[in-house]
């Protein structure tokens, strides 16, 4: 899956609205949380009943996309609001099993058992929207253009680098070849959506009507997208080639600022809102009336993690000790409980921290500030010229924390970090980038120590952020390790389930022993849904489709 | 005059090509580029965005020496083509479009508001300077100066947007979802309008005072009341009328503004409008938006001074050109 982090862009440009800048008062008074946060799942009832068909589903969204088509755009938000509504994929993860794929556009496939040959058999008698057949001529145009090195679809082509050939059999059959075996091949699939030709078809994708106007084949049709309207309006397509839709109309509203998003849905304008901050949540959550009208949502399937990381490149943080050292010197107690509001998961794995990836008896390093001191002193770092700072070589440690704009909880660790290390004799300076300049200097591994957050899934691929390799795409901070890249080549590579998990479970016990990180957890989607709405599920098979709303409660 | 007004077009030459040059140097030379922007952090191989990135640059022409770029951008508006957003990928011209009339309407509003109340109550300040009255309102007036707009149009949403408080204004958006009729326009329009116009109220009205106290030193209004006018008469008949001469000046130089928009007061209410539009492309290095905007900005600056030492002109017969 293409399971970027593109949430961390979305909240670095779209300014989170109140910026808390607070002082942090010292990590030695850590108040205990006020009180368990309440758990945020879904009872029963939420599920139960009958479905009936009708009426309107309003959801609020952080951004309004620049245009409609996800393969130009790497936008996870848009993602969730075209696919599988509007544009489908050749297969789909089993909403209760995301590693079991269903077949969407493809009737079925043949996989061969090296996973080095897929042969895909195109639905019969599905339409476009407009009326037009699906064949295998959309979906050879689709991977044509995604895999088209001057298109715009890298974030989705950097998943498929092992396709070496796509080749169209019959009008209905497409055979897919690989150099090598790929345990997200099914993944990358379900993240491709198929375009049609005919629309999209003769001259530039990116400047076609249909990016602001799409033609699917799904179980809602576009219904309209006026600009200034800040709503994108999809209606259930009646001639829909699989189980109807439920919901007569989907209208997703564009909020930016999150405080007023919070207003919307607690004035009941709105049936779901998934991207809350911690506070917003833990208050709407303490506001009876909001709680009577509303279940709250809690969900940790978005993976991912949170860190502060180091540039290994640089001769200070390639040693290991100087890592293990400043991981015992972050009171990531203080931070889970003052800063996540005891919200975040703990863990210290690179994976879906809850799955046979991950091995729970990895924990991160306690927090340990003298142990961390006896391991900087026999790095060689100690204050030898008596200023007050540790010094190796004449050299002062000392370096640059940089964030991104807009990151509170990156501010907020940053100012931590430079309290707390200080009292250990190391000096951090504080560095506020805007987006644009931080992902440049970023990229140019131009950056000391930052912190960010990888966002995931229940089914990742960590390669990109830790091989050394080109496979390393986002592997930033320099992390080079050969034996960690050797797992991640034989993981990636091992159909076997229970071998991979075994790979991966191995590498991260390189990843604990190594240290490049210190790991502060895994934030949840926050949200609320309206008591009106049924059949909702929260996670990866998260789908609108399959969502009705209780006739009695409609407004 | 004539040549006064010719001589002051041809001015506006060289002034268009340094703040036209000046802009398209900071926006390139300024940090992070579109090209890794459009990539993103969502490219899992570092060969494919490597490739993107270089593909991206050579399609937008972001390889070739920047003065080879300006000079490329200043032909195609030669033929009025702004051109197009790498984002959107629409035109400029047609965002330029969407966006201002809405920006326009919000910030004329704010303005003729703010100018109708600052007017008279800049006057009454003046002639009652001193008085207790006087005295509270500057007082209240400053207070809502040093209100920060983002604190005062979250206040609104807080406390009249429905909820937990008061549900008095709706909060989103310049219509309600399927109402077309004015009404309900009209309804929507009084917060952010009312976000736009606090701010300068203050500010005009102090100049107005100003200008008012200045002019009520002068001889002619001794005369004036010498000659047993009415109080009435000699403020509103002379004195007044001669102030707004500055107000003029200012009012021009207040027109360029009613295109920026403003940020805040978009975000918040959820307005598509030319702040928010300038914002997002400075921080996307939308190049081509950011360059429409500033030119579109540049021309209305100009023509507007222009237009307000005419109008200074017209009402000020002691002003000839």
């Amino acid at each position: 899956m293409t399971s970027a982090s593109t949430r961390a862009l979305a909240v670095a440009v779209g300014l989170v609205g109140c910026v808390q800048r607070g002082p942090i008062e010292g990590a030695d008074a850590v108040p205990p949380p006020r009180r368990e946060p309440p758990r945020g799942v879904l009872p029963p009832e939420a599920q139960a009943g009958t479905p009936v068909d009708g009426g309107t589903l309003t959801v609020l969204m952080p951004t309004e996309p620049a245009q409609l088509t996800y393969l130009f755009e790497s936008d996870l938000n848009l993602l969730r609001m075209t696919v599988p509504l509007v544009y489908e994929p050749l297969v789909w993860a089993e909403p209760d099993d995301p590693a079991r794929f269903v077949p969407r556009l493809a009737e079925r496939w043949d996989a061969s058992p090296d996973g080095l040959v897929y042969t895909f058999t195109v639905r019969d008698g599905v339409r476009w929207h407009d009326g037009a057949p699906l064949t295998a001529d959309d979906v050879l145009f689709t991977f044509d253009l995604v895999m088209d090195p001057k298109g715009r679809s890298a974030h989705v082509r950097s998943a498929w680098a092992n396709l070496t050939s796509w080749t169209r059999l019959d009008a209905r059959t497409i055979r897919f070849t690989f150099a090598k075996p790929y345990f997200l091949t099914l993944d990358a699939f379900a993240a491709t959506p198929i375009l049609p030709k005919h629309v999209f078809g003769g001259g530039d994708a990116f400047a076609n009507a249909a990016n602001r106007r799409p033609v699917g084949t799904g179980p809602f049709r576009f219904a309209s997208w006026e600009s200034g309207d800040k709503r994108l309006v999809l209606e259930r397509n009646a001639a829909y080639w699989g189980e109807r839709a439920h919901v007569e109309r989907v209208v997703f509203r564009f909020i930016e600022d999150r405080t007023v998003s919070a207003r919307v849905m607690a004035r009941g304008e709105a049936d779901v809102l998934l991207t809350y901050t911690p506070e917003q949540w833990l208050r709407a959550a303490d506001d009876a009336a909001f709680v009577s009208k509303n279940w709250l949502v809690r969900d940790y399937a978005e993976g991912g993690f949170t860190y502060i990381g180091w540039n290994e490149q640089r001769p200070l943080f390639a040693d290991r000790r100087v890592r293990a050292a400043l991981a015992r010197l972050v009171d990531r107690d203080y931070v889970e409980r003052r800063l996540l509001k005891g919200l975040y998961a703990d863990h210290a794995c690179a994976l879906y921290f809850a799955g046979p990836d991950c091995d729970p008896s990895h924990k991160p390093p306690p927090y340990d500030p003298a142990g961390a001191r006896r391991l900087l002193d026999e790095a060689g770092w100690s204050d030898h010229d008596g200023d007050g700072l540790r010094d190796k070589d004449g050299v002062p440690l000392r370096f640059t924390f940089t964030y991104p704009n807009g990151s509170t909880l990156a501010e907020q660790v940053g100012i931590l970090l430079r309290d707390e290390l200080a009292r250990s004799g190391i000096e951090v300076r504080l560095q506020r980038l805007e987006w644009a300049t931080f992902l440049g200097r970023l990229r140019r591994g131009e950056l000391e120590a930052t912190s960010l957050a990888w966002g995931g899934g229940v089914r990742v691929d960590p390669t990109s952020q830790w091989h050394s390799g080109p496979e390393g795409g986002r592997n930033w901070l320099g992390f080079s390790n050969p034996e960690a890249d050797s797992l991640l080549d034989a993981a990636r590579g091992e159909l076997d389930d229970e071998r991979r998990h075994a790979l991966f479970r191995e590498f991260g016990r390189v990843l604990s022993r190594e240290a490049p990180d210190v790991w502060l957890g895994t934030g949840p989607t926050l949200g609320a849904i309206n008591k009106r709405v049924r059949g909702a599920r929260v996670g990866p098979g998260w789908d609108y489709a399959r969502l009705w709303l209780e006739p009695e409660a409609r407004p | 005059m004539r040549r006064y007004v010719a001589r002051r077009l041809l001015l506006m030459v060289p002034t268009f090509f340094g703040i036209t040059v000046v802009t398209f140097a900071v926006m390139h030379l300024a940090p992070g580029d579109p090209a890794q922007l459009s990539v993103g952090d969502a490219v899992l191989r570092a060969d494919v965005s490597r490739e993107a990135i270089a593909h991206f640059r050579q399609s937008m022409g972001l390889d070739e020496p920047l003065a080879v770029q300006y000079w490329r951008w200043l032909a195609r508006v030669a033929r009025l083509d702004f051109g197009t957003s790498w984002r959107s990928g629409r035109a400029v011209s047609a965002l330029l479009a969407e966006r201002l009339p809405v920006t326009l309407l919000l910030s004329s509003l704010a303005l003729v508001l703010s100018t109708a109340i600052a007017i008279p109550l800049g006057v009454q300040a003046a002639v009652r300077r001193g008085t207790l009255v006087e005295r509270a309102t500057t007082l209240t007036l400053f207070a809502l100066y040093s209100l920060p707009v983002p604190l005062a149009a979250l206040a609104m949403v807080l406390y009249l947007g429905g909820g937990r408080y008061l549900a008095l204004l709706p909060i989103q958006g310049l219509h309600s979802e399927g109402a077309h009729g004015f009404a309900d326009f009209a309804w929507h329009l009084v917060a952010p309008v009312l976000c736009l116009t606090y701010g300068s109220l203050a500010a005009s009205s102090r100049f107005m005072r100003a200008a008012m106290l200045e002019e009520l030193g002068q001889d002619y209004v001794r005369a004036a009341r010498a000659k047993g006018l009415a109080e009435r008469a000699v403020i509103w008949r002379h004195a007044a009328r001669n102030s707004l001469v500055p107000m003029v000046t200012l009012l021009g130089l207040a027109v360029p503004h009613l295109l920026g928009g403003s940020v805040v007061v978009e975000r918040i209410f959820g307005i598509d409008g030319m702040g928010m539009l300038a914002f997002r492309a400075i921080l996307e290095r939308d190049y081509d938006v950011v360059m429409g905007i500033a030119t579109v900005t540049a021309l209305v600056t100009m023509l507007s001074l222009l237009a307000s030492d005419l109008v200074v002109a017209l009402v000020d017969p002691r002003i000839r050109l």
